[in-house]
């Protein structure tokens, strides 16, 4: 083997992995693409049946990203939207639940990073349940003026939630009503 | 006793990963704070543990020194990225729980670390063994640090959201400092301290 072969040899033995890694990685993401999608539409439409009891089928709306939801009869129950916001790990994704323009129907935790057995506890049932039927303007800690008991020792998990609720719901409800002011 | 054998074993006491060898302590730290993530952690380690001792192991003759540690990182990051897409593809409960620890294995020292050391010089038999007493040993340690901390940390102790027992006094006054970094810190500090004083668990 002539040396310009042999010094050749690492860089082409390194291309040929990393080619047959690109070609199982690709293929692997080819087959798993499709079933991934899946299985966030399905887990949304669990959360969003969960929330809204009643619903029967639901709506998107891409201009304002949010979910119209309907019961049997096709009258709009409520809405519902992705909230995401800073905690105190990182990121905490909310779907939230409007019964309507003011009121929150439900909130559920989508993922989060925040601390096993403080900030995670923005999960449990009793934190969440305390959003059911509060009025958007007033959300609020209790430290803060508000209902909302925050998880203790947890301050910041519990702050980062009600302020992403409260915020994205703004938000959301005002370009509901630009929305139906064009109809 | 054959050296398969005989490598299980050290892979799980003179040269467990956590106490005596000391890799991977970043992600074992952060990831200790509750049993079912330690169970969770263990799981996905050893897969990749495994299949990357394998496919080094079978072409280690053909990789030249000079760019192993990039081949290897190569070989071990596949794995991972595998594993990632078909849990959530396939296995979607499984990839909840596991979350975000299983991509967190490719910075996990423990894989490249038995790769260099032990995988690209050894027979596949005793890859494979190495593979299997290093998870092992990596699982017992990890538990254990998760047990102490879940248990001063919350007073309670449960797993996969079965109740197992609870520690009178601490649950409504549980020491959280220890679900906290500087717990990790403190329980593996003294643990390893623990081990060296009885005499186990030291480098042959």
């Amino acid at each position: 083997m002539s040396q310009k072969v042999k010094d050749a040899y690492p860089v082409i033995l390194l291309t040929l992995v990393v080619a047959v890694s690109m070609t199982l990685l690709t293929m692997t993401d080819s087959i798993t693409r499709d079933e991934i999608a899946k299985r966030k539409d399905e887990e949304l439409k669990d959360m969003l049946g969960e929330q809204f009891t009643d619903m029967d089928d639901f709506e998107y709306n891409e201009d304002i990203e949010i979910y119209i939801i309907k019961d049997a009869a096709n009258s709009t129950i409520g809405y519902a939207f992705l909230a995401i916001g800073q905690g105190y790990g990182g990121d905490i994704e909310l779907l939230v639940g409007l019964e309507n323009e003011s009121c929150i129907k439900d909130v559920s935790v989508i993922t989060h990073s925040e601390t096993p057995g403080l900030g995670a506890k923005i999960t449990e049932p009793w934190f969440t349940q305390q959003f059911k039927g509060a009025t958007i303007d007033d959300l609020a800690l209790k430290k803060d003026g508000g209902q909302i008991d925050a998880i203790s020792g947890a301050t910041i998990s519990s702050t980062a939630v009600v302020k992403t609720i409260k915020e994205t719901a703004v938000k959301k409800v005002k370009q509901l009503k630009e929305l139906e002011e064009e109809k | 006793m054959g050296s398969g054998v005989r490598t299980f074993f050290k892979g799980m006491t003179a040269s467990n990963p956590v106490f005596v060898l000391m890799l991977g302590l970043c992600p074992t730290l952060a990831v200790s704070t509750s049993v079912d993530n330690a169970i969770g952690m263990t799981a996905a380690v050893m897969f990749v543990l495994l299949g990357s001792n394998i496919t080094i192991s079978l072409i280690r003759r053909a990789i030249p020194s000079m760019v192993r540690i990039p081949t290897f990182i190569v070989i071990i990051a596949t794995f991972v990225t595998i594993i990632h897409l078909s849990l959530q593809a396939f296995v979607p409960s499984l990839s909840k729980s596991l979350g975000i620890f299983v991509p967190l294995i490719v910075v996990n020292c423990i894989i490249l670390g038995r790769a260099e050391a032990f995988a690209s010089q050894n027979s596949l038999k005793d890859s494979i063994a190495d593979a299997f007493g290093i998870g092992l040993g990596f699982g017992g340690a990890i538990f254990l640090i998760s047990f102490i901390r879940q248990v001063l940390g919350t007073g309670e102790m449960e797993i996969f959201g079965t109740h197992i027992f609870t520690m009178p006094g601490l649950e409504a006054n549980p020491m959280s400092i220890f679900i906290l970094p500087m717990g990790a810190f403190l329980v593996i500090g003294l643990l390893m301290g623990l081990f060296r004083y009885m005499g186990v668990m030291e480098n042959e």
